[in-house]
């Protein structure tokens, strides 16, 4: 019983090689593989760049906090002359 | 004085880490690599995957820096700047999983699909990292008297910091894993070409830069929001 469980855990470890082109591959999947898996360098970046705009839109809602505290005149926006 | 914000100083260092990147990242797309069997182009993810935890555990560092001289001097803006850099530094450690689960995803896991193992010890125990700083944030809000807070937090923050390198380093190489340097497997530097060095290093020092830059904004924020109000909370 325990060598079969150790067995099925070990699945994510086989060697995919064999493997690789017998399964079906969805859309997404082709997506991200082809061009050399290009396409997953991209997403890696969108990861980061998608994460930093948040924290960028994040301290920006901050800030409008403090000007709002500041006073309803607040800071003078520059491009409403 | 000399824990407040130089202005000036962040503004240089802001536009020179704004340069620095928009280099690298030509650098990291543009320069030829060999492609390798199973990473193939995810190679170059090294630019940018990695660097996220050298910037994480350069955030921890700050942040428990701050942790100590806030339990040495008892000055509260070492508590606003050790929370300020605890935030920041998680934020790239949840990067860094999920470019890390993306990356594995298509590479160790392409046939059999999955997103996610937790035999995996790399990403198990980088996910037990963030919930380590998570509980930091938690415990935070359970406490109400500023000072008492500092000081507790503080404390907690040592402790998590001094996990780090454990969960980071120490353990996952002792086991075996997928993710290279581990026990049964080389290195990265060991199976890519050494020229993506050219382009690493300096992601890691534009990456770091950055940390430091969003890091200092909400420093700046949050001591402007303490000065508005001196009598409330200066940041939970």
């Amino acid at each position: 019983m325990l060598e079969q469980d150790t067995l099925q855990a070990s699945a994510p470890y086989d060697s995919i090689w064999a493997a690789t082109e017998a399964l079906p591959q969805s859309g997404f999947e082709r997506t991200m593989l082809a061009d050399d898996k290009l396409m997953v360098v991209l997403g890696v970046v969108l990861i980061i760049w998608i994460g930093l705009v948040l924290l960028l839109l994040r301290n920006d809602r901050r800030l409008r906090d403090l000007e709002a505290q500041v006073g309803a005149d607040g800071p003078v926006d520059p491009l409403d002359l | 004085m000399s824990t407040l914000v130089n202005v000036r100083r962040y503004t240089w260092i802001r536009n020179a880490v704004l340069a620095w990147m928009s280099v690298v990242l030509f650098g990291a797309f543009l320069m030829d690599i060999p492609r390798i069997n199973m990473l193939e182009h995810t190679a170059r993810n090294l630019y940018f995957h990695v660097p996220m935890w050298f910037t994480m555990m350069a955030a921890v560092f700050v942040s428990a820096y701050h942790a100590v001289q806030l339990l040495r001097t008892g000055d509260l803006v070492r508590d606003v700047r050790s929370l300020q850099a605890a935030r920041v530094g998680f934020l790239f450690g949840l990067l860094g999983l999920a470019t890390g689960i993306l990356w594995s995803r298509f590479t160790w896991y392409q046939a059999s699909g999955q997103w996610w193992s937790f035999q995996e010890p790399r990403q198990a125990l980088a996910a037990v990292q963030l919930l380590i700083y998570g509980a930091y944030f938690v415990l935070r809000t359970s406490l109400d008297d500023p000072d008492r807070r500092a000081r507790i937090a503080a404390v907690y923050n040592v402790f998590a910091a001094v996990t780090v390198p454990f969960l980071l380093y120490v353990v996952p190489r002792q086991m075996a894993s997928l993710h290279p340097g581990a026990e049964g497997n080389p290195a990265f530097s060991d199976i890519t070409d050494p020229k993506m060095r050219l382009i690493f290093y300096p992601a890691v020092i534009g990456f770091i830069g950055l940390f430091w830059v969003l890091y200092t904004q909400r420093v700046r924020t949050a001591l402007l929001k303490w000065r508005l109000d001196p009598d409330g909370d200066p940041e939970t």
